[in-house]
């Protein structure tokens, strides 16, 4: 029995949606990583001073899942070059030279995909280089093969073989509710659910799921999203954004099936339970129907002036997306994701990727350094950490190479939400310590087997 | 624009900008009603020593850390907190050289040697007091007459048989002479800053809604106190007072809302805290009837935090894991 009585998590202040999403042409140079989410690179299918047009299919996704890179603008392919990655790693890039005419491939459409078996579907979906971001990044054909068959290295056939996907959930809003793209993204959408309609149905005739949920920030109003519930009898379920993370995957795996997922080393759609944000949905109903594979992707820019809602093709320098937001003045600190969750990166020379959910910035007079005091044993972490883990004595553990002790306490449970950092009087850097604790645990047993 | 380096860092990037010294700071203002309330009852003496007890503790906190080549850590307040609680357990008519000796060992032996704050195993403030009481069980119950109790204090001679356990008379047969409103609202004889139930609780509320302290601790601690006291006094009314006097009278307030709730010296999980609570009033109230001779409720916390490490032992079960029982 929980008696903690206040509700775990953190309050955040929510971003209202103007609901306006703002194109950015297309740029003259794009750089697309090899490297999309985690498992291997795409292997290239073109050559160097090819003329790609946009759509055009430029690098294979590794293994039987993995997605697609596409051109995301007409012109020549010029280079390919190494690109530093904010979690360390050096990774290949295609740079391609826009010729400036955006001339587009023209794909086969598909007015009846419904009709093609759940295989066809999964094989358009993999080609049109879906992504689903949010916990790890990977394949959206991946992320559907591993929730199906419960080993997934070993069955990756795609079939209809083994488990079942019992619930799908469509996430309108993000996460973290600093961000709006998808709010944004779901007030565009309107009463022009079609597509919307299509993407889940799609994804419900790959995997059979029994119950499909569309969730929901409470403060979103979306009569065409409602509707269309009703008439397919798919749940609405309302949660509260602004409540971190009530949106995350695990929690909305609780919502919608009353059951507590396993965090610890099995995916949350390993549990027969897929979380999805709406514009992978809508993506996959464009790959399957128009074959359109995904060469923009909608951003959020959330920075001291404001937020604001962009799409932009993939490859798109960041410091042109940030100077169309009016926010690249004095930044001090720029983040790729959320406040909460996003992964710092040292400069802006980096270009748009299909894990980029966001771009957060800092003022300079906004940054603070990290204190990293003691643990002063307060408890608040304990207090807000929503996984019931103690957050504080996790980190102990870790700062002390306790690596023993930080496993029996559950340590792989930890989601890395940030909530216990965004309390601990002390400042320490708690999500540091749970992901160093993971890594040293994960190498040793590597070294060990 | 393209050579600019930009600060990285691990995420959250933001926080919610609480601070040790923010927290500690509010606690202090949370003793602040029940402070003032001791001054306005004991007079000048009381702030004299209240302004003594923290100067110590400062002092030597800043002489220790000097000694020590550490960089002072007296920003955070802690020291304050420390001085100001010990003197709020030491009755007015207490001698000064008492506050001092008390505040320094508080910080000499509870605090310093456990390193930066947050290593305490006992409340600091406990082990200044109980080290002076112990020396000094004469001096360290000069208690003197409020200026609105009701009561007559008993003549100072007597002070050993007529006060003996916590800081009050908790003898049932007197019980009738004080009226449990009289106790609550502060009408009572004892240390400076603990005669005031009202206003404590008050105190502790404010820290539990503000969230510099959690529920279960402190009400744990009440819940296990009521209960002793209500068994005790079923079965023998004359050798244990009522739960309503037990839990109004001497330090039991105080010890639930502002000794309980310590960070580094008492549990951090939710049944942890609450079974802290619940044990440590419970071991309270024997140690009041079994006449330990003074400072019942502080001894019964003490001993309650030597157990801690049990305590932070019964974590919750994670999100997603199956209860275990084994």
């Amino acid at each position: 029995m929980d008696i903690s009585f206040f509700s775990r998590g953190i309050k955040l202040s929510r971003q209202v949606t103007s609901g306006k999403i703002e194109q950015i042409p297309p740029s003259e140079r794009v750089v697309l990583p090899l490297q999309q989410g985690s498992g291997p690179p795409a292997e290239l299918s073109i050559e160097i001073g090819d003329a790609v047009e946009v759509g055009q299919t430029l690098a294979r996704g590794a293994s039987n899942s993995g997605a697609d890179l596409h051109a995301s603008i007409s012109g020549e392919v010029t280079a390919i070059e190494d690109l530093h990655f904010p979690n360390g790693t050096t990774v290949k890039a295609l740079v391609i030279e826009g010729d400036g005419k955006d001339t587009w491939i023209e794909p086969d459409r598909d007015d009846k995909p419904l009709i093609a078996s759940p295989d066809e579907l999964l094989e358009r979906i993999r080609c049109g280089g879906v992504i689903r971001e949010g916990g790890e990044t990977k394949s959206l054909a991946q992320v559907i093969d591993e929730a199906m068959s419960p080993r997934g290295h070993l069955f990756s056939t795609g079939s209809t073989v083994a488990k079942p996907v019992r619930h799908i959930a469509v996430r309108f809003a993000d996460q973290d509710p600093h961000l709006n793209a998808l709010a944004a993204l779901t007030a565009t959408i309107g009463d022009e659910t079609a597509d919307l309609d299509l993407g889940v149905k799609v994804l419900a005739a790959i995997t059979g799921a029994e119950q499909i949920h569309f969730v929901l920030d409470n403060k979103q109003n979306s009569p065409g999203v409602d509707k269309l519930a009703e008439e397919n009898d798919y749940v609405v379920l309302r949660l509260d954004a602004a409540n971190y993370p009530d949106l995350s995957s695990p929690m909305v795996a609780r919502a919608v099936s009353g059951k507590e997922p396993d965090t610890a080393f099995k995916r949350v759609h390993e549990n027969g339970i897929l979380v999805l944000d709406v514009d992978t949905v809508l993506q996959t109903a464009l790959a399957v129907r128009d074959r359109r594979p995904v060469v923009d992707r909608l951003i959020t820019v959330y920075g001291p002036a404001g937020a604001g809602v962009f799409k932009a093709r993939l490859g798109t320098p960041l410091a042109d997306i940030v100077s169309a937001a009016g926010q690249e003045k004095n930044i001090g600190k720029m983040v790729l994701g959320g406040p909460m969750k996003g992964l710092a990166h040292h400069t802006l020379d980096f270009p748009l990727t299909k894990e980029i959910p966001a771009i957060t910035l800092f003022a300079q007079n906004q940054v603070t350094l990290a204190v990293n005091d003691p643990c002063v044993g307060c408890g608040l972490c304990a207090m807000v950490c929503p996984i019931r883990l103690t957050p504080g004595m996790l980190s102990r553990y870790c700062e002390f190479s306790s690596w023993d002790l930080a496993q029996e306490a559950h340590l792989f449970s930890c989601i890395e939400c940030g909530c216990c950092a965004y309390v601990c009087p002390a400042g320490r850097s708690m999500v540091q310590f749970m992901v160093q604790g993971k890594t040293e645990l994960l190498s040793t047993r590597r070294s060990e087997s | 624009m393209t050579n600019q380096r930009l600060v990285v860092s691990i995420s959250p990037h933001i926080k919610n900008g609480r601070t040790v010294r923010r927290m500690i700071v509010t606690t202090i203002a949370a003793l602040m009603p029940a402070t003032l309330w001791g001054f306005y009852q004991f007079g000048l003496d009381a702030v004299a020593l209240v302004a003594v007890g923290i100067t110590a503790a400062c002092g030597t906190e800043a002489l220790i850390s000097r000694l020590a080549g550490k960089t002072s850590s007296l920003g955070d307040g802690h020291a304050v907190l420390t001085g100001l609680v010990l003197a709020l357990l030491v009755p007015a008519g207490a001698p000064f050289w008492l506050v001092i000796v008390g505040a320094a060992m508080a910080i000499l032996v509870g605090k310093m040697p456990f390193g930066p704050l947050g290593g305490a195993p006992i409340y600091p403030a406990l082990v200044g007091l109980l080290i002076v009481a112990t020396s000094w069980p004469n001096e360290i119950k000069s208690y003197v007459q409020p200026t609105t109790a009701p009561i007559e204090l008993k003549a100072q001679g007597a002070a050993d048989a007529e006060f003996p356990r916590d800081a009050v008379l908790i003898d049932p047969s007197d019980e009738a002479e004080y009226k449990t409103a009289d106790l609550f609202l502060g009408k009572q004889v004892g240390p400076i800053g603990v005669i005031s139930p009202l206003l404590l609780l008050l105190g502790g509320l404010f820290l539990i809604l503000r969230r510099v302290s959690r529920w279960q601790a402190p009400f744990g601690f009440l819940i296990g106190m009521g209960l002793a006291a209500g068994i005790g006094h079923a079965l023998d009314p004359s050798g244990c007072a009522s739960a309503s006097f037990h839990l109004f009278t001497g330090s039991a307030m105080f010890g639930a809302f502002f000794l309980c709730t310590d960070w580094s010296s008492t549990p951090v999980t939710p049944w942890g805290m609450f079974l802290f609570g619940l044990i440590g009033g419970g071991l309270a109230v024997l140690l009041r009837i079994a006449g330990l001779p003074y400072g019942a409720v502080p001894w019964a916390i003490v001993i309650m935090s030597l157990a801690t490490p049990i305590f932070d032992r019964i974590t919750p079960t994670p999100f997603g894991k199956v209860a275990s029982h084994a």
